[in-house]
């Protein structure tokens, strides 16, 4: 593989990377919030993750 | 404890070094709270780990000599993009879902919370690397990550059911094998990298 191609796959990858990690990040401190709060995740929350999950989920299968 | 880590890797290391830093700051009269000190030390593994990350695929791109099998050999050489996007998957998945990963996870469903939230990180990192032309050159790699993400995501979406439904009974054995399926995934890709690695030395 061409090493421009090797870098643009790359970076492809750290960008995908970043978005699920900043997704990752953004749960983390959710999270935290609900333990300060004292409570359990609310049905807007579960369904905002779980849409994240499946809509990967299905790319990836459409690989 | 056998397994090691860089001391730049170690959370309790990083910890210390934070809280020196907060202490320092004390001194000058700024005075940060405990949560910050906690946000800091995960801030700067997630750094390392991007650094990291970086420095990986510039070193490889940056070689002079190739890895791979000689010709003739039988499976197609390891290209450059291939191991650059597996040495970045599996540092990425490693490095920063340790960084992720809160202790402060209080309840099941916290906890379910957060693991599913690791999880769609490990799926971004797949579904990039499903989707790319090395994947293409190695079906089997792909079927086995497709296979792993599925299970690992069937797992994690019976746990959340199981704490949502507040099934006592039900709710440790799936929060245990919802963590155990996303384990695996994180483990396939740090052992393929390994594989990989010992295959091109040969």
């Amino acid at each position: 593989m061409p090493a421009a191609s090797a870098i643009l796959l790359g970076i492809q990858i750290a960008e995908a990377v970043a978005r699920g990690i900043h997704s990752a990040i953004e749960a983390k401190i959710a999270v935290e919030t609900m333990v300060a709060e004292g409570r359990d995740p609310t049905p807007e929350e579960w369904v905002a993750l779980t849409a994240v999950t499946e809509q990967l989920l299905a790319s990836i299968r459409e690989s | 404890m056998n397994d090691s880590k860089p001391w730049y890797l170690s959370r309790t290391i990083i910890g210390v070094l934070i809280s020196l830093l907060s202490k320092g700051l004390v001194a000058l009269g700024y005075n940060p709270s405990p949560d910050i000190e906690a946000d800091l030390v995960n801030l700067v593994l997630l750094a390392i780990g991007f650094a990291g990350d970086a420095l990986a695929v510039y070193g490889r791109v940056k070689a002079t000599k190739g890895i791979g099998r000689r010709p003739g050999d039988g499976d197609p050489p390891l290209g450059v993009g291939a191991l650059a996007a597996t040495l970045l998957l599996a540092a990425s998945l490693a490095g920063p879902l340790a960084a992720c990963a809160t202790p402060a996870a209080d309840t099941p469903a916290q906890r379910v919370y957060a693991l599913q939230a690791d999880l769609n990180a490990g799926l971004a990192v797949v579904n990039a690397y499903v989707h790319s032309p090395d994947a293409a050159a190695r079906p089997q790699v792909k079927q086995s990550l497709k296979s792993l993400a599925a299970t690992a995501v069937a797992a994690v979406l019976s746990a959340q059911a199981a704490v949502r439904d507040g099934n006592d009974a039900v709710v440790p054995a799936a929060v245990a094998a919802a963590s155990r399926a996303v384990s695996e995934l994180g483990a396939y890709l740090t052992a393929h990298r390994i594989a990989e690695a010992a295959d091109a030395r040969r």
